[in-house]
């Protein structure tokens, strides 16, 4: 009885043993692949953070004022607001009033959308 | 342990019969048993523990300590965070001459990927005795792979970091450039040089990359029309002294430092000290207004020449008859501004443009920063030639700063190309709100009816004043065509927002000015055409300017008696 009970201990001492032996290896396992991972990751964090640090300057590169002006001039011609195409929203009424009033019925604020252009 | 004890008490709580021999054996061996499981149940755990609690504790720790990136210096961004200055990585190629196995055939692999390098020049460098020689510096990590593709082996990379600036030209005076180790020498990159270098920290400057290419490409397409030497350019915003554009030309390519003369990296705004000649007369009014010895109404006789110490000063457009305060400052009379100035006093004269920061350097975040220059002794004569802005030499900056602080309401602020740079416990009220206003009905005359008139941009309300100032030479001042002409003027004048200088260094007349190279012929109509291209864009709307509240907001009797003006 004593010895039995002795005995079932000790084969589920060895089981158990044996079980964490083989949950072990595998946690192992799986840790190492994705220390893997990580490293893979953050070395490609890297090379994203860098290629972006390179796009944008070549972003502000191909954003140049100077060039944009060059590039408006030649395809769209584009031209800066006048004073005239601009009006807040309090001074509209008396816009459109005086405009009204007007015989060739020219409207000081745009009405339609212009093209303007924005450096 | 706490296994082993928990077996330990189970053993101790079973074998609780009569002793005998067996039992006696049975229960050491078991103990031995227990033991021994307990000792590997304990190992097992300490691993588990170890796995699962320390390691990737250590791990993390060691992720963390990784780079983000791998860039060392910090950019340098406009207020829109446009990058003005920023660092790349490129790789450089190296090669250890030990190593090479067979240096013919890389020479000729190399040199056929480069056209550039001579397949001699590389032979002898690849047979050489030393252990390091470059191939070629600053790589595209195209042209990269393409080297690592042809496998020769003893050829290596080394990452270098390369400054570079995306405007070129656009704001080189002020971001200014690194020597090749990447060292500012100049500018914001020489000023926040530590910031930038050791703790890669982003600059973030006050300036509008658009502001700034309105101000440049107008002023370089008037430097052209005039055949000017020089120009110089400033927008501050005076409600808080941001500089959003300072342009100074020539200039110079920041990319390129070493192609570029000196002349050209001389920034005029900061370092440059000029007499400012007629637009000083901003300050001479200003202070005679507010030390209370004039007023709008009040004026003098500008009919005769007036001697000084035996200096006869005389007017550019003489009217010869007596003239109101508002129109000394519109026809800009000599004569005029010098009789206030005596009035006031040459110490108390001094004590004013101190008070206006025209006497100390610039605080602003440059190394380039010029020193004033002033009289040592400062005596009647001085006091009337600097009324009209000779004898006193101030840079274009603390002109702008100055006239910020007449125009919103009194108060100085120190100039800032930081956003958010200035601390309010530096304000300074330097003269009363009443004074301002009056100012700024002067300025806007001035521009609607004065000299400044191509100044003028309908709609933004606009307020300044013309200045053409002679150059000296040696000893004295050089007549025809050797001056600077400037406009300094604001906007909008109801409520002022940007102040604006333009000068431009000996200016030609041409056709359509008929000849006149003054700064109300010359700079004004370039400072005109920038605040109409500005505005919309820094949002300032326009008003309408004959509307009733406008038009009594900015009145002024312009001819106390007389009433005509001629």
């Amino acid at each position: 009885m004593r010895s039995q009970i002795l005995r079932n201990i000790t084969a589920l001492s060895f089981l158990l043993s044996a079980m964490l032996g083989c949950i072990i290896y595998q946690i192992k396992h799986r840790v190492l692949d994705l220390e893997k991972n990580m490293h893979t990751l953050n070395r490609d964090i890297i090379d994203t953070n860098e290629g972006l640090h390179i796009l944008k300057a070549e972003w502000g590169y191909l954003n140049q004022p100077k060039r944009l002006q060059a590039l408006n001039n030649k395809y769209l011609q584009l031209r800066s607001i006048g004073h005239t195409q601009v009006a807040s929203y309090q001074t509209l009424p008396t816009l459109i009033a005086s405009a009204r009033g007007r015989s060739d019925n020219r409207v000081l604020i745009a009405t339609a959308p212009q093209k303007v252009m924005i450096t | 342990m706490s296994a082993s004890n928990l077996f330990w008490s189970q053993d101790a709580r079973l074998f609780q019969s009569p002793d005998t021999l067996e039992t006696k054996q049975a229960h050491s061996r078991s103990l031995v048993l227990f033991l021994f499981l307990g000792i590997l149940f304990s190992m097992v755990l300490g691993k588990i523990t170890q796995l699962m609690v320390l390691h990737s504790a250590e791990q993390e720790r060691n992720a963390s300590l990784l780079p983000t990136t791998l860039i060392g210096r910090g950019n340098i961004t406009d207020r829109n965070g446009n990058i003005l200055a920023t660092s790349l990585i490129t790789g450089s190629a190296y090669a250890n001459p030990q190593d090479i196995l067979n240096a013919e055939e890389a020479a000729r692999k190399l040199s056929t990927l480069f056209p550039t390098l001579q397949y001699e020049e590389l032979y002898q460098k690849l047979t050489g005795s030393k252990t390091f020689t470059w191939i070629k510096r600053n790589l595209t990590p195209q042209q990269q792979q393409a080297i690592n593709q042809l496998g020769i082996p003893g050829i290596y990379f080394q990452r270098e970091e390369k400054r570079i600036y995306p405007y070129d030209k656009l704001s080189a005076h002020v971001v200014g450039f690194t020597d090749v180790d990447n060292n500012g020498i100049s500018g914001v990159e020489k000023y926040f040089d530590e910031a930038l270098r050791e703790n890669g920290s982003n600059i973030e400057l006050a300036l509008d990359i658009r502001a700034q290419h309105i101000l440049y490409d107008e002023m370089l397409q008037g430097m052209q029309k005039f055949s000017a030497k020089a120009a110089s350019g400033i927008i501050l915003d005076a409600t808080n002294g941001e500089i959003i554009a300072m342009v100074s030309l020539p200039d110079f390519d920041p990319n390129q430092p070493h192609k570029s003369d000196n002349n050209s990296i001389f920034n005029t705004n900061t370092l440059g000290i000029y007499e400012m000649g007629s637009v000083f007369k901003i300050f001479t009014l200003a202070m005679a207004l507010d030390a209370g010895k004039i007023n709008l109404n009040s004026g003098y006789d500008t009919a005769k020449e007036f001697k000084v110490g035996g200096h006869k000063i005389k007017d550019l457009y003489p009217k010869n008859r007596w003239l109101s305060v508002p129109e000394i400052f519109m026809y800009s009379s000599n004569i005029g501004s010098v009789k206030m100035a005596l009035e006031v006093g040459p110490e108390k004269q001094r004590e004013f443009l101190d008070k206006m920061g025209l006497l100390a350097p610039s605080t602003l975040e440059l190394p380039e920063m010029g020193k004033p220059q002033a009289p040592g002794r400062w005596g009647d004569v001085s006091a009337a030639t600097i009324s009209y802005g000779y004898g006193v030499a101030v840079s274009p900056l603390q002109m702008v700063n100055g006239v910020a602080a007449i125009i919103n309401g009194g108060i100085l602020r120190k100039s800032t190309l930081l956003v958010n740079g200035n601390k309010e416990a530096a304000e300074k009220k330097v003269i009363s709100a009443a004074t301002s206003e009056k100012m700024r009905r002067l300025l806007h005359l001035s521009v609607k009816e004065g000299t400044g008139k191509k100044g003028d941009a309908d709609g933004y309300l606009v307020g300044g004043k013309t200045g053409t100032a002679n150059k000296t030479s040696g000893k004295g001042y050089v007549k025809q065509n050797h001056h600077r002409s400037l406009f300094v003027g604001a906007f909008p004048m109801l409520e002022p927002r940007y102040v604006i200088l333009v000068m431009l260094d000996e200016p030609k007349g041409t056709k359509e000015t008929f000849g006149f190279s003054t700064g109300g012929w010359t700079s004004a109509p370039i400072a005109g055409n920038v605040i109409k291209r500005i505005a919309p864009i820094v949002g300032v709307l326009p008003v309408n300017e004959k509307s009733a509240p406008i038009q009594s907001a900015m009145r002024i009797n312009v001819s106390q008696g007389t009433k005509s003006v001629t």
